[in-house]
């Protein structure tokens, strides 16, 4: 088994530990933080995608190998952007004003990671400025609106109507998710991506992308 | 305006016969989990007409009177028991968000969904774990002895067994992380939990007359459970068959809330001996999809879409509630009402009307 097998195999595991060992001996070694990284980390992820999507793995199994993940980005982020490596694309991500739920957020944020994109998390609770900042200053592409609450889904047309307002609605892809959302409440306050999963979430901005 | 209710006659053993499967129901009977208190106090005032005394602790007299209003509450709406709840505390990390939705409300209070409060071996030992001296069956034993004829208690202490370790002892993501780094401390914690849990409703059983255990504990989201199989049957659904148990040895039935797509347990909520499945989304798992499935081994309760029942104009939640009871109650076994619970951003006319809808529904 190749080196980069072994960081998958470790990240589908969860075993952050040995992901961080081999990550660090890559380097060593002369492996590209590139290829570190994508062949390595984001193949990995991409399994843990599947694997979930198809059922075979639940949240818990998920977020521990997204520990995993984000321990070995860590390790790679100052060569990668020393390397001069640009991402497929930024994303920001949130759960919307008045709600505080976060692990579909954050589920959707690590799937997304796995797919190779920058992704911002602008955290919970978030307003129409944050993500408006986050296009017009950070620039993200496509941002992501979470809820879990029938009260605070409601905010998500405020965010569109707020794009709209200020000229932006035309560079970003907004997209929506949470329990209660649906495609016709997506498709009702403007949104341009619903997916009932975090994994079709990711694998439709890869789809636009390219 | 038909409510309230001039007249109710309230029948708690013909409600536990339909339960049971004895008896197709001649009327369509209702079933909650909660009704959120914002929205009680606007029935006490609106509909009712009375004074609302907000919940409280220590003011024995104001808890009494906060009871009164609740009980007078199911009464006038035409329901055959009150459930009551709250009777231990697991300390908790707590966090405020403005309040978006609901009239007289400023913020809204969440609990943790990342590390809870207990984080290793010493934070489980340091933690002020409720006592068993502690549970307090105030409430229930209040509300057992003033119901009125033919109403009926059922009982919901606490949180489930799952929804108190991920929430508030280890937080979901803590949880997560602590089943790879100390499986053994989770177990622990369960064990813990659950002994405490048992222990509410075994005082519970000795002290009042309930006639059932109303137990929520969520397992699944939107497409599907958010714990193996596996995992939820050892440190879950294990528990729920203790207290189902024990529900059964006294006669009880016991009625389970869990919401979301729990397609792959159907079967095992069946096995541990629920009477009563209860929480039932259109977008995770429908209830005209479950009575298809389970209909003929397991007592359905609620059903109507709370987005649908909070969003929706007069006209198409009556089409809707119609199309639920349509679907639902033929073959008996159904108990009607909300699909999670009646929370305070659903607008007072849409909860009567889908009441309404109940009691004008006439077999077809």
């Amino acid at each position: 088994m190749t080196l980069l097998e072994q960081i998958s195999e470790a990240l589908v595991d969860g075993n952050m530990k040995k992901v961080i060992l081999l990550v660090e001996q890559g380097l060593e070694e002369g492996v590209s933080a590139l290829d570190l990284l994508n062949n390595g980390l984001i193949l990995g992820m991409d399994e843990i995608g599947k694997l979930w999507n198809e059922g075979e793995i639940f949240i818990p199994e998920v977020l521990v190998s997204a520990r995993a993940m984000n321990a070995g980005s860590k390790i790679l982020e100052k060569v990668l952007v020393s390397d001069g490596f640009e991402p497929i694309s930024k994303v920001a991500i949130g759960t919307v004003k008045g709600d505080l739920h976060d692990i579909g957020k954050n589920l959707v944020g690590m799937m997304l990671k796995g797919k190779g994109f920058d992704v911002i998390d602008l955290g919970v609770d978030v307003k129409a400025d944050q993500y408006i900042d986050a296009v017009k200053n950070q620039g993200a592409e496509y941002i992501v609106c979470s809820s879990l609450l029938t009260t605070t889904m409601m905010y998500m047309k405020d965010i569109v109507k707020e794009f709209e307002s200020q000229g932006l609605r035309n560079d970003v892809v907004i997209a929506c998710g949470g329990a209660p959302v649906t495609q016709e409440f997506a498709t009702e306050v403007g949104a341009d991506v619903y997916t009932d999963d975090a994994v079709t979430l990711a694998q439709t901005f890869l789809q636009m992308s390219q | 305006m038909v409510y309230p209710l001039k007249n109710p006659k309230p029948d708690i053993n013909y409600f536990l016969d339909v339960v049971h499967g004895k008896i197709e129901p001649d009327r369509v009977l209702l079933g909650e989990l909660k009704v959120d208190d914002e929205l009680l106090e606007v029935i006490c005032k609106e509909v009712l007409h009375r004074e609302w005394f907000p919940r409280q602790k220590k003011d024995l007299i104001k808890r009494a009177q906060y009871w009164d209003n609740v009980i007078e509450v199911y009464y006038r709406l035409g329901y055959d028991f009150v459930r009551v709840g709250r009777a231990i505390t697991f300390p908790t990390k707590e966090f405020i968000t403005q309040e978006l939705a609901v009239a007289g409300m400023t913020q809204r209070k969440w609990v943790t969904e990342g590390d809870g409060v207990v984080t290793d071996k010493e934070s489980f030992e340091s933690y002020a774990w409720p006592k068993v001296e502690e549970i307090d069956t105030w409430d229930f034993r209040y509300v057992d002895e003033h119901l009125p004829e033919g109403m009926g208690l059922v009982i919901g202490p606490a949180k489930g067994i799952l929804e108190v370790v991920t929430e508030i002892i280890l937080g979901f993501t803590g949880m997560s992380y602590m089943l790879y780094d100390d499986p053994d401390l989770v177990e622990e914690v369960f064990i813990k939990t659950g002994d405490l849990l048992y222990a509410v409703y075994e005082k519970a059983v000795k002290e009042t007359n309930c006639v059932g255990f109303f137990q929520g504990d969520d397992m699944g989201y939107k497409t599907g459970l958010m714990f193996s199989k596996k995992f939820l049957k050892k440190y879950v659904l294990s528990w729920h068959k203790r207290l189902a148990d024990l529900a059964h040895e006294n006669g009880l039935i016991y009625i389970m809330h869990s919401c979301g797509n729990l397609r792959k347990i159907g079967d095992e909520i069946l096995e541990l001996g629920a009477d009563v499945k209860h929480s039932f989304e259109d977008s995770a798992w429908s209830v005209f999809d479950y009575k298809l499935e389970y209909g003929e081994k397991i007592t359905l309760m609620g059903g109507v879409d709370v987005d649908k029942l909070a969003r929706y104009e007069e006209k198409a939640l009556k089409e809707y509630c119609n199309k639920v009871l349509d679907a639902c109650m033929p073959g008996g076994r159904y108990i009607y009402g909300s699909g999670n619970s009646v929370t305070n951003y659903v607008p007072l006319k849409n909860y009567l009307t889908m009441l309404e809808v109940g009691l004008n529904w006439k077999r077809k």
